[in-house]
């Protein structure tokens, strides 16, 4: 809860502060092929225009139950993350990512040092001990990103500009070509419809 | 095929049938049995061989899947340090054996490898279940299994395999215990590549397979062929059928003993009983019981027995029929031809005589005292001949009044002495019922000569001995050569007689009669002659025996009678009226329409009875005194004279004379001839003529041929005179002469008074 609290402030930061420069609200609706729910597909604005520095934001990802909660994330580039365990068992939690590798040796509760997530990319997060725990981390240099919520719809309020989406979900079947959108002052509405995979045999491709 | 083969191969063909049925039955079961059994292995040993490689295939996964998970490693996946993923690769393994250990990507670039030839960036592509983790690479089977690397995504793999090489089949071989053959399908086909047999069994064909498709790739086609030898499985069961065939070979052997001593055991008494049949067959009966047994061989045995004694019996009955007269028990002709055979075939033996002994008149026997007097008069005088001790058994009964014996005789002169004693022993009267009964035995004598002769031959002669005796009327005879050339001119004198008689051989010859007181001629005595064509002028002594003897005297006489009536009628029709007097025999007067024949010549030539005298022997009436007695008074009747002619020769009696219709007696020529010489024979002569003058009758001498006898028979008051000194026989011609101017004595001469058929009816109606 606390994780999600944090995430929404963020978020709402950030309409507060596009609409400061004039935002325009931009909604994007996930819809499936098969029907499936698009739910926390990643969907994230690359601005053409201007690219942004990294940021300071703080992120948690958990371990209930062995699982790593949530287990997709979408954070900025310079996002600092920590990973208490919330389980009453231990957990080595690593990433051979190219864009972030580390280790946190078997602990309990929550380690000593938090992980700064300072390449973009996608990190996979296991545990050396469990192989189900697996977590994604897109690590994005913009802040125009977002999860679908459960009916598949984000909003967005995105500055006039031109902008580049990216769509991405692990289950992905086959990679959502990108989408150069252009923001003016009308609010938009982007409807995409992607193929997942409901058993997929690996990770679909981070989207560059 | 003897019994004994037969029943023998019988049983024997029946067991072997049976134990080859029955061996076939097991065989097949057997057969049936193994390959079960083989395939029941070959599935075992199928499943094993699966659950090995899949047991393989385990420690494979395990193996890798340990190097998959060490944290290590996958750093140094991550980190891309090829010589040190080289040497864990190497390291894990050599940990279970492994003969390949590669890393490859997700893409199948070879990362890493270890134990193969395998290179650095090569492709090896993760194992495909498809494939069934087989892999085939320069001719080598590999098993391989991929597991993936995760970090925590799948990031490479790790394929490791064992080789499927000579020493593996043969490890999956010894513990299946199946034959292991590997084969790779390549462009030109299957290849072989591994070919193992469990340890110690040798390659055979003779298997059940299963084919294992162990991969289905088509790139590396793989199949393990699973052979089970059938030969093993087999192998209880051949012992078991070994066995069995020794137990059907065994009792093959025991039955064929058995079945020949159970069929000698039968057919030895059957060949017992087979030569007990040959003997009563060939007519020995002395066979003992043979076969003493309980079963119904014995039985069979015991009937034989029985049958053999009833056959016995029975044929000596038929013996006794066929050999043996059943009034007298003595032999037969048949017995005592082949007794006699049997005695002469002895050699270096002595004579052999043999007796034929005919009861002289046994027939008058049986018809005046009846048949059981006959026969005890045949028995008397059966035992009379065998009681003679030169006889002993040699003794038979011919025919009902006819016995023969024989004996051996010392010398051939003995024959007579011997047939003496015979006669003596049958010469005393026979006593029946304490009635004497006097019968005359009559014997022909035979005895062997130097030259063999068959018991017939003999036989034979001593029955012409026989005939001659009778004929003769001795009491015996004995043999003589000229018997039997005489018998043989007999037979041809018979023909001839027949031919004379057709052919008129006969001639009339005439003998005049004197009236011995005044000179006068009393008539003539018609004399027969035969003028033979080759043999001349014969006598009657030379043919009228034999025409008596064979009856066919009845037709000379007829033919004597017809001409001598004839001419007797012309002698009367010429007022010269003759006394003729016609010889008739025994013979004649038995035959019973003699009377009617003697009527029917008189009145066919018309010649008044009174000239006509039938002169006839005693013999005439002696044979049957009662039919003569009637038919001479029919002929009396007639008004024909009868004379006895031969009298004082024969038996007969003095009363039967007076009871005879006769007019005169013709004393015997032989008391005549030596009447003066012989001084009993006078008194004879004159006892006969007082005897005929006493019952009234005319007194005849025949045979006169001396003055002296003449005047004798004068002095005796002899009546008529007959001989060579009157008047020889002469024909009819020499007689007309002689006649001449001779006077004759007048008869008194009615004619013929009669009706013939009447005479005919009278006499038979006397007659019968």
């Amino acid at each position: 809860m606390i994780c999600f609290s944090r995430q929404s402030w963020a978020t709402f930061g950030a309409v507060l502060w596009l609409h400061a420069a004039g935002a325009v609200p931009v909604t994007v609706t996930v819809t499936t092929k098969s029907g499936a729910t698009a739910e926390n597909t990643v969907l994230v604005f690359d601005s053409l225009s201007a690219p942004y520095p990294p940021g300071h934001d703080t992120a948690v990802i958990d371990q209930i139950n062995k699982r790593f909660v949530p287990r997709i994330n979408v954070v900025r580039t310079g996002t600092v993350v920590t990973f208490p365990n919330s389980d009453n068992i231990r957990h080595q939690v690593y990433s051979f990512s190219p864009p972030k590798v580390f280790t946190l040796k078997l602990y309990a509760g929550t380690p000593s040092a938090p992980v700064t997530f300072d390449k973009p990319g996608l990190v996979v997060l296991g545990c050396n001990i469990h192989d189900k725990l697996v977590a994604f981390v897109g690590v994005v240099d913009t802040p125009y990103f977002a999860k679908a919520d459960g009916l598949g719809k984000a909003v967005f309020d995105l500055p006039a500009g031109h902008y580049r989406l990216r769509v991405w979900h692990p289950a992905l079947a086959g990679a959502v070509a990108t989408q150069d959108v252009t923001v003016d002052k009308l609010p938009l509405t982007i409807a995409l419809n992607i193929d997942i995979d409901v058993a997929p045999s690996g990770v679909a491709a981070w989207p560059e | 095929m003897a019994l004994r083969t037969r029943i023998a191969v019988t049983f024997l063909v029946l067991l072997a049938t049976v134990l080859a049925a029955a061996l076939g039955a097991v065989s097949a079961t057997n057969e049936a049995s193994a390959q079960r059994e083989g395939t029941r292995q070959l599935d075992v040993g199928s499943s094993v061989f699966l659950r090995l490689l899949e047991s393989d295939r385990r420690q494979l996964t395990q193996a890798a899947q340990a190097v998959a998970a060490d944290y290590g490693f996958r750093e140094a996946v991550a980190a891309h340090d090829t010589d040190t993923l080289e040497s864990a690769l190497q390291n894990s393994g050599e940990r279970i054996g492994a003969a390949l250990v590669v890393l490859t990507s997700l893409n199948g670039e070879v990362i890493a490898a270890s134990g193969t030839q395998v290179r650095v960036g090569a492709s090896f592509p993760p194992a495909d279940d498809n494939a069934g983790g087989m892999m085939v690479d320069n001719g080598r089977i590999y098993q391989v299994v991929s597991v993936a690397v995760r970090s925590p995504l799948p990031v490479a793999w790790i394929a490791m395999g064992f080789e499927l090489d000579e020493k593996a089949a043969r490890k999956l071989a010894d513990i299946t215990g199946l034959g292991v053959t590997l084969s790779v399908h390549a462009a030109d086909g299957w290849t072989n590549i591994v070919e193992t047999f469990p340890t110690g069994t040798a390659p055979t064909s003779d298997v059940v397979t299963r084919r294992i498709e162990m991969s289905k790739d088509h790139n590396a086609r793989v199949v393990a062929v699973l052979s089970r030898s059938l030969a093993e499985a087999r192998a209880p069961f051949e012992r078991l059928t070994r066995v069995l065939y020794v137990i059907a070979a065994l009792s093959l052997i025991g039955t064929a003993v058995a079945a020949f001593w159970l069929a000698r055991n039968i057919t030895r008494p059957l060949q017992d009983l087979t030569s007990v049949v040959d003997q009563v067959r060939a007519g020995s009966y002395d066979a003992a019981k043979s076969v003493q047994r309980r079963d119904e061989l014995g039985k069979l045995a015991e009937g034989l027995h029985l049958m053999q004694n009833a056959v016995q019996s029975r044929d000596q009955s038929i013996r006794r029929l066929a050999y043996e007269d059943s009034l007298t028990g003595l032999m037969n002709r048949t017995a005592f031809g082949a007794a006699l055979s049997e005695a002469l075939a002895q050699k270096g033996g002595t004579a052999v005589g043999v007796a034929v002994i005919n009861l002289h008149r046994f027939r008058r026997i049986n018809e005046h005292l009846g048949y059981s007097v006959g026969d005890a008069v045949l028995t008397k005088m059966a035992e009379r001949i065998a009681a003679v001790s030169t006889v002993k058994s040699a003794v038979a009964r011919l025919a009902a009044d006819q016995f023969a014996a024989f004996t051996r005789l010392e010398v051939r002169d003995g024959l007579l002495s011997w047939g003496t004693t015979l006669f003596q022993a049958l010469a005393d009267p026979v006593y029946v019922e304490a009635q004497p009964i006097d019968i005359a035995a009559t014997l022909g004598l035979a005895v062997t000569e130097e030259t063999p002769i068959t018991a017939d031959e003999l036989m034979r002669c001593a029955e012409l001995a026989l005939d001659r005796a009778r004929s003769e009327k001795r009491v015996l005879a004995v043999y003589e050569r000229a018997f039997k050339r005489a018998a043989r001119d007999q037979l041809s004198l018979l023909g001839e007689l027949r031919r004379a008689v057709d052919n008129n051989e006969f001639r009339l010859f005439f003998q005049p009669k004197i009236e011995m007181a005044t000179n006068r001629v009393a008539g003539v005595e018609v004399l027969l002659r035969w003028q033979h064509p080759t043999r001349g002028l014969l006598a009657p002594v030379e043919f009228i025996p034999f025409a008596e003897q064979t009856g066919f005297i009845r037709r000379i006489t007829r033919w004597t009678l017809d001409r001598a009536v004839a001419q007797g009628a012309l002698w009367h029709r010429a007022g010269k009226s003759l006394c003729l007097a016609v010889n008739v025999s025994a013979d004649d007067i038995g035959d019973t329409r003699f009377d009617s024949r003697v009527a029917a010549a008189l009145s066919r030539h018309q010649l008044p009875p009174a000239l006509l005298t039938l002169e006839l022997t005693e013999s005439g009436f002696i044979e049957d005194p009662a039919h003569a007695l009637k038919m001479l008074a029919a002929i009396a009747a007639l008004g024909v004279s009868l004379s006895i002619d031969d009298f004082g020769t024969g038996y007969s009696s003095l009363s039967q004379l007076t009871r005879l219709p006769v007019h005169e007696v013709k004393i015997d020529r032989s008391f005549i001839l030596d009447l003066a010489s012989t001084p009993d024979f006078a008194t004879v002569v004159r006892a006969a003529i007082d005897m005929g003058h006493g019952l009234g009758l005319k007194v005849v001498a025949e045979g006169i041929e001396t003055e002296a006898a003449a005047a004798r028979l004068r002095d005796l008051g002899c009546d008529i005179a007959q001989g060579y000194l009157y008047a020889k026989p002469m024909a009819l011609d020499a007689l007309d002469k002689w006649l001449e101017g001779r006077d004759v004595v007048p008869v008194i001469a009615i004619p013929v008074a009669f009706n013939v058929d009447e005479v005919a009816d009278t006499v038979r109606l006397a007659t019968y």
